[in-house]
């Protein structure tokens, strides 16, 4: 189904592929993953026909996907034979109705009304979503949303589906949403399935066959349970494990216990806040306290309230109702004292170059200190990146540049929302690291994830959230796969 | 691959959107035109239609603000429109002001009953879908990109924002803070809309195939129409 001869694609900041060949048969679902960058998504890029056709970059090899060579093919024609899911579904929906986003594709290719109303008909039933086509796609959930992206794409009959990250913006229930979804897809109607994945648990319950690559390479390619169960390959290439993801809900992985410690005072202190948009309670009722140093994990569904309450204790947001007490009085100026974090680091990046952006915030206080900037940049490993352009930079580089710019102002509370999305196992464990050694100087980090592995191996207490409640707090409880986990680690740590 | 699976007939409606558009402007121009004698006949058969259309959209002109609204008019019209040639309660009132103001207020409930009861039964899709027939083609699509892009530009710009005053706000580089916070809103629009149109490409999408969105077309619309246009034909033939 899939013929890939001597691949090699290069952007004009580098090889993204190199010399990649490889067979895909009918029917099978095959999981792509790797490091960051390490050509995963142009692979998908190229199955799709986007490159060469929509996106610039040097071509060299044979690409053959059902058939067609995808460079003498149109994106248009591809497009019959290969449906393409994306990380971000929000970015691929743009119609009003669910049913006119499915019947989208068929209208461009030309096809009759009754054709097309058939299409979608049987995309939505494949997909679950035959009671929502009248819904808005701008009113789903993430998980929803990634359905009706895969419903619009299998209404283009396509014969391979191609998917890069589906699930990286997605909870655990959105999750097993799509999970669901192609697994029956697989099952039912043969679909042949490129799954491009970080999250491995669900990607290898569906994959027959693993390919790992690594600088634009496939170094590995097998059976899931061969590839998987190889340590030495995954933590040489900073990845995960199968076993660092247990799959169980917050509440049962988390014990009850509210003591702190006695002989220090409150850093901040949030009682009876009840805060929200549009007149709308999104938190209602938290009562919080962070103290200095500690080293804390807000967890939870979805709109379970977490963002909110991170915007709510960084002064963003004024609370509905409640009081906010910050080291014994009120919160002057955010930044200053508490910063946040941001999801997306393009948010947070305003300025041309590296060194700009962490001097920005000091500046603008007046508290520019020389040897302090040059301090941070050393400890968030950005010196020999300073004059680079901020849009030049991975997300991971993004991401520090960032963080650089919210430590520079020195902030005794620091809270980071979602900072695993798109980051391998490898740029995270050193940002932890970083944090860890904040924190021991006295900086109090609140981590907002979906992350159970980050959560188990650095929080000291864990708050859980659920529909707008602290429903727990506690500490991590180690389960016996963590167990086994942390003490296959040791082993390897003595040698 | 297989194409087993549900594919079902949708129901045909009574009365789809090009049946709906027709009521709407019939119920504007039904009152436009009526002479003042005819106004309580006209308003008859407008409501008989309303009731079987949508009866929910009937229960607007009972808010309170439209309430006091009408209530302006017709006070309004009794003591400064016409010869005060009634005594009511002691007052002074015009019964040509009254006429007046009632025909005001029950041409403002025509009005106000059909657009509601038109937007909410018609989708914007169709509307989109109508209004590319009359030559703005892609108006659907664009219509499309542009609800699903503002909730995610209105996020974009608050985080930018926030992140902004996280820095110091606009205090000691005002105009540079200004501009930065611009560019990098457009700068995030930019690269959103560049995600989207790779994901229409996907989808075999080219601005000069784009196709116009179907139109439904009720089992009584066609004769929605000839009726609709018989009577305001006739009604302008009595005036």
């Amino acid at each position: 189904m899939i013929r890939v001869r001597n691949l090699t694609v290069r952007y004009d900041s580098g090889f993204a592929l190199q010399d990649v060949t490889l067979d895909i048969p009918t029917g099978q679902c095959v999981l792509v993953t790797g490091p960051s960058g390490c050509g995963k998504s142009t692979l998908a890029r190229v199955l799709t026909g986007l490159i060469p056709h929509a996106i610039s970059a040097q071509f060299e090899g044979a690409v053959h996907v059902a058939g067609m060579d995808v460079r003498e093919h149109t994106i248009a024609e591809l497009a019959q034979r290969v449906g393409a899911v994306f990380q971000n579904p929000s970015s691929q929906l743009f119609h009003l109705r669910v049913e006119d986003e499915v019947a989208f594709g068929p209208r461009n290719l030309g096809l009759s009304k009754d054709e097309v109303r058939e299409r979608v008909s049987w995309a939505l039933s494949a997909t679950n979503l035959m009671g929502s086509m009248d819904r808005r796609p701008s009113e789903l959930s993430g998980g929803e949303k990634q359905q009706v992206a895969i419903a619009a794409a299998l209404a283009m009959r396509p014969r391979v589906l191609v998917l890069d990250e589906p699930f990286a913006s997605l909870d655990m229930h959105g999750i097993r949403q799509v999970t669901a979804t192609l697994q029956a897809l697989r099952e039912r109607h043969g679909v042949t399935i490129v799954l491009i994945e970080h999250r491995l648990v669900e990607g290898a319950r569906l994959a027959d066959r693993v390919l790992l690559m690594a600088e634009g390479r496939v170094i590995a390619d097998g059976e899931p349970t061969a590839i998987l169960s190889d340590q030495h390959l995954w933590r040489n290439l900073g990845l995960r494990r199968l076993m660092d993801y247990p799959t169980e809900p917050w509440r049962s992985l988390v014990i009850a216990d509210s003591r702190h410690r006695g002989d220090l005072t409150a850093l901040i202190e949030m009682r009876g806040v009840s805060a929200g948009y549009g007149g709308r309670r999104v938190i209602q009722d938290i009562n919080l306290t962070l103290y200095p140093g500690e080293f804390v994990a807000l967890v939870g569904d979805n709109g379970a309230g977490k963002s909110t309450l991170a915007l709510v204790a960084a002064g963003l947001l004024k609370p509905l109702e409640g009081t906010i007490c910050f080291n014994g009085g009120e919160l002057k100026q955010p930044g200053l004292d508490i910063s946040l974090l941001f999801q997306n680091p393009l948010d947070q990046l305003f300025t041309e170059s590296v060194n700009e952006e962490v001097a920005f915030g000091p500046r603008n206080y007046g508290l520019f200190e020389p040897e302090r900037h040059v301090q941070i940049l050393a400890e968030a490993d950005l010196v020999d990146l300073r004059s680079r352009r901020l849009m030049a930079l991975s997300g991971g580089q993004q991401q520090r540049t960032a963080m650089a710019a919210c430590l520079s102002l020195c902030p005794r509370l620091l809270m980071l929302d979602e900072p695993t999305i798109g980051q391998d196992w490898g740029h995270l464990q050193r940002l932890m690291d970083f944090l860890t050694t904040l924190s021991q100087k006295g900086t109090t980090i609140l981590l907002i994830t979906h992350d159970y592995k980050l959560v188990c191996r650095y929080a000291q207490r864990v708050i859980v959230m659920e529909e707008g409640k602290i429903a727990l707090e506690g500490r991590f409880r180690r389960s016996e796969q963590e167990k086994t986990y942390a003490h296959v680690e040791a082993r390897e740590a003595w040698g | 691959m297989s194409t087993e699976g549900r594919s079902a007939e949708p129901v045909r409606r009574l009365v789809g959107t090009m049946g709906r558009l027709v009521v709407f402007f019939w119920s504007i121009s039904l009152l436009l035109i009526a002479p003042p004698n005819w106004i309580p006949l006209a308003v008859g058969t407008w409501l008989g239609v309303a009731v079987l259309l949508h009866p929910a959209a009937l229960r607007v002109p009972f808010r309170r603000r439209w309430i006091l609204l009408f209530g302006f008019l017709i006070v309004a019209n009794i003591f400064w429109v016409g010869e005060l040639d009634w005594n009511l309660w002691g007052l002074a009132v015009s019964s040509e002001g009254l006429l007046i103001g009632l025909q005001m207020v029950l041409r403002a409930v025509v009005v106000l009953v059909a657009v509601e009861g038109f937007s909410n039964s018609v989708d914007i899709a169709e509307v989109a879908g109508l209004l590319e027939r009359f030559g703005l083609e892609g108006l659907g699509f664009s219509m499309g990109v542009a609800v699903n892009l503002l909730p995610f530009l209105r996020q974009s710009s608050l985080n930018a924002w926030r992140s902004l005053r996280m820095k110091g706000g606009l205090r000691r580089q005002r105009w540079r803070g200004l501009r930065l916070l611009l560019v990098n809103i457009i700068g995030n629009a930019l690269c959103r809309a560049d995600e989207v149109v790779l994901s229409a490409e996907a989808r075999a999408f080219s601005p000069d195939r784009s196709r116009i969105i179907p139109l439904e077309i009720g089992a009584f619309d066609w004769l929605i129409l000839t009726v609709g246009l018989s009577s305001l034909l006739a009604l302008i033939l009595v005036r």
